[in-house]
């Protein structure tokens, strides 16, 4: 078989805003579910609410997709229930998110561009 | 915490209530998350200050689980579908032959449920037809079950019952158009006035028929139907107060009914019956009576009054209608008796065959599972559920009986004209054997049906895997394989079964033919043909002139 080539991150976009959310969550270090759902709500002003079910479900398909992966080792043993897991960003993850916010980054500078946001000075 | 809204205790309950309703996902994603969903749930219920905010928390995650959820099943079918189609397409093969086996099944099934739909269970094409009777004489005493209505009768049931809306009196008969280029023998019925009304048909042009055209000696009138109007006076729309001739007689025509009027069976016009009660003794029972109840009538009311009816009016006629009675039947079961016998049969004979075929595909299905026995192995060890690997199967056998179902409705579909073009007698026109809604939904029942039926026993069977043993012998042997192989007897037995009542049945009805056919008629019936000459009284008024003709035809 000849080897797989690593997916184009394009493929992936573009991407459900709570996936978004998820990813940029996990950006800046591995969480477990209720901390990924705290970090959302708190860089939102609570204006994205993750439930369990919009946490859960877009996580399974994330670890589907290899976006994310789950830890072996708990990183966070102080405040630690043994019950909970831990989600990682993988490489491609990291590199979707980047071409996701690159994206929206050209949105607004293309809603820019045509006066309907008002130019950065 | 003194912050929190609830105790600890009312926390579990509420944590234990979401985990009830995380029951909405699919096992294999329950097994995977619910724990966690209900952690973090516990969490942020914990996180509120006030009970407006748990409220809140609540909503969101029920809402949240009643939009995941679907979603968690439907990809979940969709992965299974995905994988079914994969293992389909690896065996071309045994997948066509099963097709073609259920094909053959369902399609026949169809086939005749289209006969039987179009004949028993789609509405007659008059508005509430379930409101049409048919009024028969009978004559248990004597033991004539069915004897048609008397003309007096008629009029006195006519004008005493308090049950129908109206009723009528008709028969059929063929007519011959003259006048044109060329004669013509059309069938045709002649009917009371008030025909129309219970049936609820109006004309698409002119009127039907008034009471003072249905009156002895008045000059005749005709309705003409659709098709003889387009086909011999080329849809001419001044048609109406027109004459025409009628067996070399003047008639004139006052409306031409909507296309696809034909009652009663084929009939191509219609006239009135212009019978003079004083002429017709109460003994002349040839015309067939139909009537519509009042709304909300019964029929067995309805009956009930009109056997009081003819009582009296056996009292008051004791010599000619001594002990007859009257029969209120609806309309459609009167029309269909004839084929209901081998409708129904025919149904039978078909469910037969279609459990011979399902037997057929369970038998292949079974097959080709004792050839996965390691691929099942592998994915129970992965941690496959044994409802999971079931399911899988399920979605599989359905992919098999929904591809089985498609070819199956085309032969349906290519094969029904077939099967009328073997009819021998012209059928009603009423009677149409399209596939419809109905049919459809049909199709789709006998598909799921036959799928679960064909597809859990090999699913039942694969399932239960005896891991280690599977995966050292190569699922050639060992306990389970004994099992299935019982089964697979099992299914033979049964479709052995099942064709020789078939066989059993399909000799006995051939016997029945032969030994009709070989029936001594009391005359040498060899070289003998039959047929019919028409001769109008207006042209051949005596007996005489009628030899005449007879004679000179020989």
């Amino acid at each position: 078989m000849p080897p797989r080539s690593a997916p184009d991150p394009e493929e992936f976009l573009p991407l459900h805003k709570d996936t978004f959310q998820i990813l940029v969550a996990l950006a800046d270090g591995d969480r477990h579910g209720y901390s990924i759902m705290l970090d959302v709500a708190a860089r939102t002003g609570g204006k994205v609410r993750l439930s369990p079910s919009t946490l859960y479900g877009s996580m399974k398909r994330l670890l589907e997709q290899g976006l994310t992966e789950e830890l072996d080792e708990r990183p966070d043993p102080e405040h630690d229930d043994e019950r909970r897991r831990y989600y990682r960003l993988t490489a491609l993850g990291r590199r979707v998110a980047i071409a996701e916010a690159h994206r929206l980054e050209k949105l607004l500078a293309d809603a820019r561009a045509t006066g309907l946001l008002p130019k950065r000075t | 915490m003194s912050s929190r809204v609830l105790s600890p205790h009312a926390e579990q309950l509420g944590g234990r209530a979401f985990g009830a309703l995380l029951l909405c996902y699919p096992a294999q994603f329950r097994q995977e998350y619910a724990r966690e969903m209900a952690l973090v749930f516990v969490d942020r219920c914990r996180a509120q200050r006030s009970f407006a905010g748990l409220l809140a928390v609540w909503l969101n995650a029920a809402a949240g689980v009643l939009m995941e959820a679907p979603k968690e099943h439907g990809l979940m079918i969709l992965q299974d579908l995905t994988y079914a189609i994969r293992m389909l397409r690896k065996e071309p093969l045994v997948t066509a032959t099963a097709i073609a086996v259920l094909a053959l099944g369902i399609g026949a099934t169809t086939t005749t449920f289209s006969l039987a739909n179009g004949l028993l269970l789609r509405p007659l094409p008059y508005p509430e037809p379930e409101r049409l009777v048919a009024v028969d004489e009978s004559a248990p005493q004597r033991n004539v079950p069915i004897m048609g209505v008397a003309f007096p009768n008629y009029q006195d049931m006519r004008a005493r019952n308090r049950v129908f809306e109206d009723m009528a009196l008709y028969y059929s008969g063929m007519a011959t158009l003259t006048g044109g280029a060329e004669a013509e023998r059309v069938q045709g019925a002649w009917v009371s006035d008030g025909i129309f009304r219970v049936l609820g048909v109006k004309p698409l042009l002119g009127r039907t028929f008034l009471a003072e055209e249905d009156v002895p000696k008045v000059p005749h009138t005709v309705l003409l139907g659709y098709d003889l109007w387009q086909r011999r006076y080329s849809s001419d729309r001044n048609i109406v107060g027109k004459s025409i001739r009628l067996s070399d007689e003047p008639v004139t025509v006052v409306g031409v009914m909507p296309r696809g009027f034909n009652f009663p069976d084929r009939s191509e016009m219609w006239l009135p019956l212009q019978l003079d009660a004083q002429l017709s003794p109460r003994t002349d029972h040839g015309m067939a009576g139909i009537a519509r109840l009042k709304p909300g009538m019964s029929r067995e009311l309805a009956e009930q009054d009109m056997r009081s009816i003819m009582r009296q009016i056996a009292k008051e006629n004791p010599l000619t209608d001594y002990g007859q009675t009257v029969n209120v039947i609806s309309y459609r079961s009167q029309i269909t008796t004839d084929y209901r016998g081998t409708i129904l049969t025919l149904l039978g004979a078909v469910a037969f065959v279609l459990l011979i075929a399902t037997a057929n595909v369970a038998n292949l299905l079974l097959v080709k599972a004792s050839a996965r026995t390691k691929e099942m192995a592998i994915r129970g060890a992965l941690g496959a559920s044994r409802g999971r690997m079931m399911q899988q199967m399920v979605v599989e056998s359905l992919l098999l009986g929904g591809l089985g179902a498609v070819v199956g409705l085309a032969l349906a579909v290519a094969g029904i004209p077939s099967l009328l073009a073997l009819i021998p007698v012209d059928l009603p026109l009423w009677m149409h054997f399209e596939i419809d809604g109905r049919v459809l939904w049909f199709t789709l029942a006998v598909s799921l049906a036959t799928s679960l039926l064909f597809g859990l026993v090999p699913a039942l069977a694969s399932s239960r895997v005896d891991l280690t043993g599977s995966l050292k012998e190569g699922g050639r042997t060992g306990s389970t394989s004994g099992r299935r192989s019982l089964v697979r007897d099992g299914l033979v037995v049964v479709e052995v079964a099942l064709s020789l009542v078939l066989l059993t049945g399909a000799g006995l009805m051939i016997r029945s033919f032969l030994a009709l056919s070989n029936q001594r008629i009391g005359f040498d019936a060899a070289n003998v043909l039959t047929f019919r000459i028409s001769s109008p009284d207006t042209k051949y008024p005596s007996g005489e002139k009628g030899r005449a003709l007879v004679n000179s035809v020989r």
